[in-house]
């Protein structure tokens, strides 16, 4: 049987009216540090600077108002409610807290951190929906802006898609 | 002891934490440099224990270290004045504890909540081997730990800090009232005690905290099909006035019990667990909808210990209509391969850690290959390589690395091993560029047909890394399309 999945660049098509200020990075390998491990959003270099698309340079995980005419991360962080529950639920695996391993001080902290995070993340949602509330049922609310591109380009590198 | 102390030129720096996690006023003065508030006239040192005068003034005093914390920050921003070709804005470079006495204060935090977190476990552990054991243990260390594990339990609950806790309360208050209501129900059980915890209860304790106990069969009936709400008089339900406001049975009990809990209530169970009251949700039974949750997966809320049911909350909370829940008939979902094209020659290698996110790594997988990455390294940080089964497509397996990772803070250690291993050549040969992604990641690219082309324009030889802002997409047009939980069959 094959594998069933949904696509989540055609479910999604509305985002956030402004830039998000996060940045996610490619990293030229010779010039990134192999003795330190990169950050999650940026690499530490041992040449040449990070930058964004229009030459800009800046440090961090950062980038206020970058350019998005040239490329962009789309991200899907919350999707729909069970999922963004459920990944609340899950905890990050970004600070290494969300590991299941039973009976030692990883579970217990792992169960702590699932517990602060899952508050936030209900916490959050709670708020978008009470914004939400004041938009059209079902919406993202007033302000959003369409943009398919993504599904735009997973049906032209897989065409079957489009059957 | 304070006397070898003082003899050998000692401090000794006591840190005290009360219940709600405040530092003591030695400890604070150790840290921030606030004086201690003057000993009150009652707790002065009694005059036989001069040594412990002394150590307490010494311990508070110059040169005992006073304020440490306040020097931190000012050495490292004095730090930061005098490199500024350092560039380093935050202490440690990470923006959630960006100065070093936020830094310590979270790790001194976390050490604290791991030691008082472990003693609970290790305690629960224990009650649960207790409960299964034919008779009680009375061996003196069990009992002492059961008798611990109750009080921590206790004053975890009683202090509001440990909400999920909360039925501790919900259910000495339900058996005090079955006591009370003695005289106008059938006969309640024995009022239960918190060292003889129900199996129900104690596996609600163990998912909260993690582990995977022993589920019960079923769990007691909080509200059956056959209960009668008990409204009548206020004699029939005496224990439920609103003195009682904290034993109030969850929002989730159906609305036909508005008042308290049904004298019929099975009353086997002192917690009337909100569980049954929506034990299936099959919506396509009434609009055809496709939507279902799966009664085993349960989210509890750890403030309260409720359920989270999330179209149970959301439709009586914003009365949505049912036919936003269509998910579109099914047609996001795809349930054939669709292969991308392919460019097994291409020069930048995809690093990403994953955890429990095989219903979306497909079309995150076809989707980024197609872009023009050669290599895609998969770090599944399940602690049971959840993606040891994954079936790919034939022809991008050979583009798709899996490998286990399991183990604390994955993912910054797999994207060093990930850009290692590309420079190396094991992933290839001529591997100039490394990316690191999130599966809810999807790199668009405005401008060019191929990632190669844009990293060749915009990160050519010495030039470092690039950097590309986030859009970020949130619950719209789908806010209860539930594809996660419903569809996503393996």
């Amino acid at each position: 049987m094959a594998n069933s999945y949904v696509i989540v660049t055609k479910r999604f098509v509305y985002h956030d009216p402004n830039v998000n200020e996060h940045v996610k990075s490619i990293v030229r390998l010779e010039d990134m540090q192999m003795n330190s491990k990169p950050h999650a959003h940026y690499p530490y270099l041992k040449n040449g600077n990070q930058h964004d698309t229009n030459g800009t340079v800046f440090s961090g995980p950062f980038n206020k108002n970058g350019p998005l005419d040239v490329a962009a991360f789309h991200h899907y962080k919350t999707k729909s409610y069970g999922e963004f529950v459920k990944k609340g639920q899950r905890g990050r695996t970004a600070d290494g807290m969300s590991k299941m391993v039973n009976g030692t001080v990883a579970a217990t902290a792992a169960a702590v951190d699932r517990m602060n995070y899952f508050n936030v993340a209900i916490k959050l949602f709670e708020d978008a929906l009470e914004k939400n509330s004041s938009g059209e049922l079902g919406l993202a609310g007033p302000v959003v802006i369409f943009d398919d591109s993504a599904w735009s380009l997973l049906k032209k590198v897989s065409p079957s898609l489009m059957n | 002891m304070s006397g070898n102390l003082l003899h050998n030129q000692m401090i000794l720096t006591p840190i005290a934490i009360d219940a709600h996690g405040r530092l003591g006023p030695m400890t604070r003065q150790n840290f921030y440099g606030t004086p201690p508030p003057a000993i009150p006239t009652c707790k002065q040192f009694k005059p036989n224990r001069p040594n412990a005068k002394a150590m307490y003034d010494r311990a508070t005093t110059l040169p005992a270290p006073i304020g440490i914390f306040i020097k931190a920050d000012q050495r490292w921003k004095q730090l930061q004045a005098e490199h500024p070709q350092h560039n380093q804005k935050f202490y440690g470079l990470s923006h959630y504890a960006p100065t070093p006495s936020i830094t310590t204060i979270q790790q001194l935090g976390l050490g604290i909540t791991h030691a008082f977190s472990t003693l609970i476990i290790n305690s629960f552990k224990k009650l649960v081997h207790s409960q299964t054991a034919p008779a009680f243990n009375h061996d003196f260390s069990c009992l002492v730990t059961n008798f611990l594990a109750v009080i921590l339990l206790l004053l975890f609950a009683s202090s509001g800090g440990g909400g999920s806790l909360t039925f501790l309360r919900r259910q000495s208050a339900s058996a005090a009232s079955n006591a009370t209501s003695a005289a106008a129900v059938p006969p309640p059980p024995p009022a239960p005690v918190p060292t003889s915890l129900d199996k129900s209860t104690l596996h609600k304790i163990g998912l909260f905290l993690g582990l995977q106990t022993e589920s019960p069969t079923s769990y007691p009936t909080a509200v059956p099909t056959t209960a009668k709400p008990t409204t009548a008089t206020p004699t029939d339900t005496p224990t439920m006035t609103p003195t009682n406001s904290p034993t109030e049975v969850p929002t989730k009990v159906p609305t036909a019990a508005p008042t308290g809990i049904p004298t019929d209530a099975p009353t086997s169970s002192p917690l009337p667990l909100p569980t049954t009251a929506k034990p299936t949700i099959d919506k396509d039974n009434d609009d055809g909808s496709i939507l279902r949750l799966n009664p085993n997966e349960t989210i509890i809320d750890p403030l309260n210990n409720t359920i989270i049911d999330p179209l149970d909350q959301l439709l009586s909370k914003y009365d949505i209509p049912l036919s936003v829940l269509d998910c579109d008939g099914g047609k996001d979902v795809v349930s054939s391969y669709h292969p991308p094209r392919l460019y097994p020659n291409g020069s930048a290698v995809l690093c990403v850690v994953v955890l429990n996110e095989k219903p979306y790594i497909d079309e995150w997988i076809n989707y980024h290959l197609g872009l023009g990455f050669s290599k895609i390294v998969v770090y599944d940080n399940s602690a049971s390589f959840d993606l040891r089964e994954w079936r790919r497509q034939e022809q991008i397996t050979p583009m798709v690395e899996v490998i286990h990772f399991p183990g604390l803070a994955p993912q910054e250690r797999s994207y060093l091993t990930c850009a290692q291993s590309a420079l190396n050549g094991d992933f290839g040969e001529n591997k100039k560029w490394a990316a690191f992604f999130d599966v809810d990641e999807f790199l668009v690219l405005k401008k060019h047909e191929h990632v190669d082309e844009l990293l060749e324009e915009h990160l050519p030889k010495g030039s470092g890394a690039l950097s590309i802002n986030w859009v970020r997409f949130s619950f719209n047009g789908k806010l209860l399309c539930d594809c996660h939980q419903t569809i996503c069959l393996p």
